[in-house]
């Protein structure tokens, strides 16, 4: 299978010098579907952010074998559609059709086919007739949904999400996570809400004070009290 | 939460509504400059002036109350402002006569600019009334990019537009909070607990600006607005644009030689 994400000994600190993240190792090939978990604060967001090259830290990470150096960038950003936990971070153009579109006409996409790749994108998650709605005035799950297709239609090969379910209804919720057990790419789910990952993912990585902590498949490592309690992800 | 919002009448359907926004940007914009540059006492003018915008907003079906609530609302900061004027004036005229006197005259000189200029600036909301209240506000932006208003001014524009009812939200939460922990005090406290907030609420748009970014970045963007142009130049938009312009120069020439 192909690797599409190869990161070996990463660190990395932020500016005002609290570690993030220390020798992380992570392998994701093409098709799976990985969950990140782990307390607030182990470092989810900030592993995430090195995955389209918007941190950079110390070590090796290729994606789609390809160094996250400067002038790869460009690609590496079309290929990692990037979903962040707060979609009205993501959603900051006056319409919905002009937050689809802005990938596509990013990536030099003629007016035809961003068209039609808005167009597509919003069928996929289901938010079709949307397109001239202002981002503010939509649900918090449609919003969320509307986040999803803003990386949809950039047609990445990898999905990348930051708490997709954070402030969502179990209807919301759980409507979002059928919606994104139809997407046929792989995902990589940065999130601690556990009902998620048991219904999306077959592998999980547990993450704490920056570390990786575990690796393996969903179901061994979910079973595992002691080791969710010990990493504060289930109660003593 | 609720907010006016200032296309909130732009889903209607009119003759002006169907203009292209470039035409009426300006449009509006020639009528604001004609109307400010014409002479104080050129009563004939002005009249035509309210007439013409007047018959702009009866087509643009726009509710009359909201018309006029709208421009009263904005109507104290123009006061305001002109209030000051017959105090400037004694300055130039008076000089030779006493202060007696010379404060006779200018209280009436003063009010008749003071009309004036009020006059003038009603015409002008009303103008500005027409135009965000007919135009949707995307479709303006679009229209100042194509008349080459600069991006960076444009996307200010625009994500002040997106976020400044997120803001206002937020400090709506945050005076809640700061309600329901029972905020008193001194006065002194009072001013440094709002001080606190004032500070907190730039901490997190500018946090959140921070985090917009990172979005951006991630899909692509890499400095440079690139954007869909929709926007095309009608006949209707033709006409409105001769007829309009034809009245403004009209009125503007014929009555201001009399």
């Amino acid at each position: 299978m192909d690797k599409v994400i190869e990161i070996e000994g990463l660190s990395f600190s932020y500016p005002d010098g609290q570690q993030a993240l220390q020798e992380v190792n992570l392998v994701v090939h093409a098709g799976e579907s990985v969950a990140i978990i782990g307390p607030n604060g182990a470092g989810k967001s900030t592993l995430l952010l090195h995955f389209n090259g918007i941190l950079r830290g110390n070590s090796k990470v290729r994606i789609c074998g390809l160094p996250a150096e400067d002038r790869n960038l460009k690609e590496i950003r079309r290929r990692v559609g990037m979903v962040f936990q707060d979609p009205e971070d993501q959603l900051f153009s006056p319409t919905v059709f002009d937050d689809v579109a802005f990938g596509p006409i990013n990536m030099g996409c003629s007016k035809a086919e961003a068209e039609k790749r808005v167009k597509q994108a919003l069928e996929r998650v289901g938010m079709s007739g949307y397109e001239r709605r202002s981002p503010y005035h939509l649900s918090v799950g449609e919003k969320k949904k509307v986040a999803i297709a803003t990386v949809l239609s950039m047609e990445p090969e990898i999905l990348v999400l930051d708490e997709p379910t954070s402030n969502l209804d179990p209807r919301s919720k759980w409507n979002l996570i059928k919606l994104l057990q139809g997407l046929c790419i792989t995902k990589i789910v940065a999130t601690h809400d556990l009902e998620l990952v048991r219904a999306l993912c077959h592998r999980t990585v547990m993450l704490d004070h920056g570390k990786v902590v575990a690796d393996g498949s969903t179901e061994v490592i979910l079973s595992d009290l002691s080791l969710l309690q010990a990493h504060g992800l289930a109660p003593c | 939460m609720k907010h006016n919002f200032i296309d909130q009448y732009s889903d209607l359907d009119s003759l002006i509504h169907r203009l292209d926004p470039r035409v009426k940007f300006i449009s509006i914009l020639a009528f604001i400059i004609v109307v400010v540059s014409t002479p104080i006492r050129n009563w004939l003018s002005m009249v035509t002036y309210f007439c013409l915008i007047v018959a702009c907003l009866v087509l643009s079906r726009l509710p009359p109350v909201y018309v006029l609530k709208r421009s009263l609302a904005i109507f104290p900061f123009v006061l305001v402002i002109a209030v000051f004027i017959p105090f400037f004036k004694p300055g130039e005229v008076a000089g030779s006569y006493n202060l007696w006197l010379g404060r006779i005259s200018i209280t009436y000189d003063g009010l008749f600019i003071l009309a004036n200029i009020a006059s003038k600036a009603w015409l002008c909301i009303l103008a500005l009334i027409l135009l965000s209240g007919t135009t949707k506000f995307t479709f303006l932006l679009k229209g100042l990019r194509q008349l080459r208003v600069p991006e960076v001014i444009l996307m200010i524009i625009s994500f002040m537009y997106r976020y400044i009812f997120l803001v206002v939200d937020e400090a709506m939460r945050m005076r809640q909070g700061r309600d329901s922990r029972n905020f008193g005090g001194t006065r002194w406290h009072q001013l440094r607990t709002i001080g606190h907030m004032v500070g907190t609420l730039f901490i997190r748009s500018y946090e959140r600006g921070e985090r917009i970014y990172a979005a951006m970045v991630a899909r692509g963007f890499d400095g440079e607005v690139r954007s869909l142009n929709e926007l095309r130049f009608a006949p209707a938009d033709a006409c409105f644009s001769f007829v309009f312009g034809f009245v403004l120069i009209y009125s503007f020439v014929t009555f201001g030689l009399v």
